[in-house]
């Protein structure tokens, strides 16, 4: 195809990799709950497109993703819009608290080790944790073949004690299946998590979505539906702020989001399809991927950082559409009706 | 084509443009959703039908 001339970043790209980037962040938006900038931004990098332009259009693409698959999940039923508004008051002031701790150790002139190994940190210890989880949940299947299924580590430990704090007022989610919880809580775990965005300078998704799972108890495929309505509302305030600056290629975003939007439904109808702790499985380990590439890009191997990000946001979108096919193979064999 | 692209981008600490880059991301969203979503429903890639009573593992 012939390249096409982006005028706003000043860049000729040949929009099929443009389709192929949104595609992917699409599938892994949609499965995940996340906006993908970590997938997109360093992608649009090596193109050619300059790191704030590049930021700028991600997040104008993610907008426009992120209504694709909040619209998806909400068909689905896996969109807690209750919950997902309690949690945008905790979100605000903290991705604002967050901006305004990294403006104050800008003045150190130690910014960019402390948050990349803060990335890190947050991102192998993240993954690493809901991979423990994932193997011993593995394991008690195992152990209960034919029995009672396992029962779920959102139905104890943390998610447990924050749901009997009894902090006035306290709300009932049921679509997330929560009898009660304190809005305190709710709106304390939004905050931390908001200032981890904000101190980072992500949209968030990587840390929001297992915060759901592992500190309010909320069923997977709900913290992936309830997450992309806080990415959209994040998505659509950073755009509006890159786009004041000019930062936004509105073409480019545009041409993703084609890609984008196809890749949101795959994604999203693929959480029908595979069960939440397989979700849980591709997600740990594209946290680790991602932990890994950023600590290389510490230890200034940014190219080999960007190859094995790609690989691995390529890989997880494979492995996705992978277990779609198997599923729709399934349901067409359990239902030959429906599938007629 | 390219003068109205950089004519919305360069109006810089202006709110309408960067309003109407928001809105039409949205809206862009909302109809390329939509036809996409048909699209595969057509080709069979559709949600599973509902299990009653399903669990999260």
């Amino acid at each position: 195809m012939i390249p096409v001339h982006f005028p706003v970043a000043g860049v000729t790209v040949d929009p099929w990799l443009l389709l192929f980037i949104g595609f992917t962040a699409g599938v892994c938006g949609g499965f995940f709950g996340i906006g993908g900038a970590f997938l997109v931004t360093p992608a649009l990098n090596i193109l050619g497109f300059p790191m704030a332009c590049a930021i700028g259009t991600d997040l104008a693409h993610i907008t426009g993703k992120s209504v694709v698959s909040a619209r998806r999940h909400q068909q689905l039923g896996n969109l807690d819009v209750k919950a997902g508004m309690l949690l945008a008051v905790g979100t605000v002031p903290g991705v604002e608290a967050g901006a305004r701790a990294i403006a104050w150790l800008e003045r150190s002139g130690e910014i960019e080790t402390v948050v990349r190994s803060t990335y890190v940190l947050l991102l192998a210890a993240i993954g690493g944790a809901i991979l423990w989880d994932w193997w011993r949940h593995r394991r008690r299947q195992a152990g209960r073949r034919g029995a009672e299924p396992a029962p779920y580590a959102t139905e104890g430990g943390l998610a447990h004690r924050v749901r009997s704090l009894r902090w006035k007022p306290c709300v009932s989610l049921p679509r997330s299946g929560i009898a009660a919880v304190s809005v305190w809580a709710l709106i304390g775990i939004a905050f931390a998590t908001g200032f981890c965005a904000g101190f980072l300078g992500v949209g968030g998704g990587f840390i929001r979505m297992p915060a759901m799972l592992y500190l309010i108890g909320m069923p997977t495929r709900v913290a992936v539906g309830t997450d992309l309505l806080e990415v959209l509302l994040s998505g659509a305030y950073g755009t509006f702020t890159y786009a004041l600056r000019g930062r936004v290629d509105l073409l480019a975003a545009l041409v993703m989001l084609v890609g984008g939007a196809v890749g949101s439904h795959i994604g999203a109808i693929a959480t029908d399809y595979v069960v939440g702790y397989r979700i849980r499985l591709y997600f740990a380990l594209t946290a680790l991927a991602s932990a890994v590439a950023v600590a290389l890009k510490q230890w200034g191997a940014g190219q080999a950082a960007t190859v094995l990000l790609l690989s691995a946001g390529s890989a997880v979108t494979l492995a996705i559409i992978l277990g779609l096919g198997a599923g729709l193979a399934r349901e067409r064999r359990r239902l030959p009706d429906a599938a007629a | 084509m390219d003068a109205l692209l950089l004519s919305i981008a360069s109006g810089h600490q202006a709110v309408a443009p960067a309003l109407l880059v928001v809105a039409v991301m949205i809206a862009g969203g909302g109809i390329l959703g939509g036809l996409s979503g048909l699209a595969l429903s057509r080709l069979g890639i559709r949600p599973a039908a509902r299990r009653a009573g399903e669990r999260d593992g």
